[in-house]
């Protein structure tokens, strides 16, 4: 823009305030600031400088909210692992969490699969499983709580009695608390699972079928070469979000193990909670939480490789 | 549509073979959904017991009938009764069950403060999720300006750091805001925004970044000659948010506001943690103070009262499911699929 140019314009515009000429000249960028800078600044305040904080907690030695924190470098980490016990959460997130997510993706397919079908009442059926997904955590694990009580008021424990097997105080087996609280993840993720399962089926094309069926395909031939070949797409990123959302559990281990019996369902999750909460080793709460961050992210990564390789 | 005509029709044998696998799917999905609500069944029922009853009863059928069945646990909360409590006394029962009363009355004597509390936090929070959540994503796809995909990925970054680790500096955050709660302009000498109810007005409650996400990518699904059409017809950039788009992205929005309302009415960690007055907690933070009360005491939960209290927790959840499942159905299955 030469000098007569803006002359002319000077001159057909006399009397326009700066402002004005400026959201003039960058429309969208104005109103993008006015939008986004009261939100993305109150974002900051709240929720993301607590997470770089927090993130930079793990840096640092702290033990007490009223003590100045003071810089340990990586040691930290070491202490992770180099402690059996930290390794330990570390090992029960994964396989906890893994466990719970191949059992309810199993089961959730299994679900959409028969949800799938032009049966009456399926809007009804995916209701009903969807409902302990709404349900709070706080409360429902007491309704677990109860029925592994060890005295009378026990449920399960009266109920296997009556079919003549011993009765188990669930709170010092090992064993069988991971499996309450596996249980209790999948009671509550089915429907979530089952949900997502269909959508991924619904996306795939019915005319494949109908070719199949004309070709004489019989149920479990249309599933593994029309339904599973149609839902790739859809394979990795459901699976590695349960993961991701699995090894993040800790409502049922808080509430209903405690993370006990000698750690055995003591998953990172918790023990974070522990490290910030009960112990006030904020540091190594911080600490935890950056390796569950990135392990997170790695899954992430996961997803994102695999996906990019099916577009291409 | 096509199975409706062919009932009429006369059963070919691979129709009857069908029929008999739509039994079966029925049977299973029945069953399924049986298993999964009995939870909630068996804690409706145990919402009749009287404490006493419950606590000396040995329980050992799937459904649990009262012998003497009785609404106080739910009335409980409203009035302030406090005949429930009339247990019988150590002596009478020989030391055997010692039934905690205390946690549970301490949160119980603020019953109706409480349910206030819980729903005026999730509405506040679910209107302010919705409206961040339409406000960021037409700023993040509407509007063209510079490393406007950057900054929105940062913030989708962000998402995958677990909430736990900031929970920690927002505590110190809290406990040091500035001119609030006795403190100075420093953020020193008093307790800033810790246990009053600035924690629920003010934190928690910003850029709610999954919104922004599910909006952003609905609204570049939206033809962009809408908003044209309507800038030249002199709207402005807030009425064609509002007037415009909003009514078209009602699902995602109703998605928005639904998980964003159970989320925050099922959330215990912050009335939890950052409240200590009974008058400030909600449903769920009052139930996890009554547990944690009642473990470090080590007496026999009060189990038909804290069963109570989870039910109404869970019933409102279950309304807005019931008469919401459309929107959640189709807005989960588009978070896992298209998002």
């Amino acid at each position: 823009m030469n000098t007569t140019n803006a002359g002319i314009q000077r001159l057909t515009e006399p009397r326009i305030n700066p402002f004005a000429r400026f959201y003039r000249k960058h429309p969208d960028g104005v109103r993008a600031a006015i939008i986004l800078v009261p939100l993305l600044g109150w974002w900051f305040v709240v929720s993301g400088g607590p997470m770089f904080f927090g993130l930079l907690l793990g840096f640092f030695d702290w033990h007490n909210v009223l003590e100045t924190p003071k810089w340990n470098g990586i040691q930290n980490f070491f202490t992770f692992f180099g402690d059996p016990n930290y390794r330990l959460t570390l090992w029960n997130s994964i396989w906890i969490g893994l466990l719970t997510a191949a059992v309810t993706n199993l089961l959730g397919l299994g679900a959409a699969l028969l949800m799938n079908m032009p049966i009456r009442g399926r809007g009804f059926y995916r209701t009903i499983w969807y409902v302990p997904a709404v349900t709070s955590a706080a409360a429902t694990t007491q309704i677990f709580n109860m029925w592994l009580e060890p005295s009378q008021i026990g449920l399960v424990n009266n109920i296997i009695q009556k079919f003549g097997a011993q009765p188990v105080i669930w709170q010092y087996s090992t064993g069988w608390m991971v499996f309450w609280i596996v249980f209790y993840t999948v009671w509550k993720g089915l429907g979530v699972s089952a949900i997502l399962w269909l959508a991924g089926l619904q996306s795939v094309n019915p005319q494949l079928f109908e070719a199949a069926k004309i070709d004489g395909a019989g149920n479990w031939q249309c599933f593994r070469h029309v339904t599973i070949p149609g839902l790739r797409p859809f394979i990795t990123f459901i699976i590695i979000n349960a993961c991701i959302a699995a090894i993040q559990i800790y409502e049922q281990v808080l509430f209903i193990s405690g993370g006990g019996p000698f750690g055995s369902t003591n998953v990172l999750m918790s023990q974070i909670y522990k490290d910030a909460f009960v112990d006030f080793n904020l540091g190594m709460a911080g600490a935890g939480s950056m390796i569950l961050a990135a392990v997170v992210f790695g899954l992430v990564l996961v997803n994102w490789v695999t996906r990019d390789k099916e577009e291409e | 549509m096509a199975m409706n005509s062919n009932a009429t029709q006369l059963q070919t044998a691979p129709q009857r073979k069908k029929r008999a696998g739509n039994w079966l799917t029925h049977l299973i999905l029945a069953l399924g959904g049986a298993v999964l609500i009995y939870p909630l069944i068996f804690s409706f029922l145990v919402g009749f017991f009287t404490t006493y009853e419950f606590a000396t009863r040995k329980s050992d059928t799937l459904f649990p009938w009262p012998q003497h069945p009785t609404l106080r646990n739910y009335t409980m909360f409203f009035t302030s009764d406090k005949t429930i409590f009339d247990l019988p006394s150590e002596e009478a029962t020989k030391g055997r069950i010692r039934i905690d009363t205390a946690s549970v009355g301490s949160v119980l004597n603020y019953g109706p403060q409480i349910l206030t509390n819980s729903v005026l936090r999730t509405v506040y929070m679910t209107v302010l999720a919705v409206l961040t959540s339409l406000l960021g994503g037409y700023a993040f796809s509407r509007l063209k300006w510079k490393g406007r995909d950057k900054v929105f990925l940062l913030l989708l970054t962000t998402q995958m750091v677990p909430g736990v680790v900031s929970f920690i500096p927002q505590f110190v955050e809290l406990h040091r805001w500035p001119l609030a709660g006795g403190n100075n302009i420093f953020g020193m000498g008093g307790h800033g925004l810790y246990n009053t109810f600035g924690v629920y007005l003010f934190t928690f409650c910003a850029l709610n970044v999954m919104g922004t996400f599910l909006v952003r990518q609905s609204l570049l699904r939206t033809p962009m000659e809408l908003d044209e059409a309507a800038r030249v017809d002199g709207a402005s950039t807030f009425r064609i948010i509002f007037s415009l788009l909003a009514p078209l992205q009602k699902p995602v929005l109703a998605y928005i506001a639904i998980t964003t309302a159970i989320g925050n009415w099922n959330d215990w960690m912050v009335p939890f943690f950052f409240t200590n007055d009974e008058r400030l907690l909600t449903l769920p933070g009052g139930i996890t103070r009554i547990i944690a009360m009642f473990t470090v005491k080590q007496d026999t939960p009060n189990y038909p009262m804290i069963i109570t209290l989870g039910m109404a927790l869970t019933i409102p959840s279950l309304i807005i499911l019931a008469l919401f499942q459309k929107y959640m159905v189709e807005g989960l299955a588009n978070t896992g699929i298209k998002g």
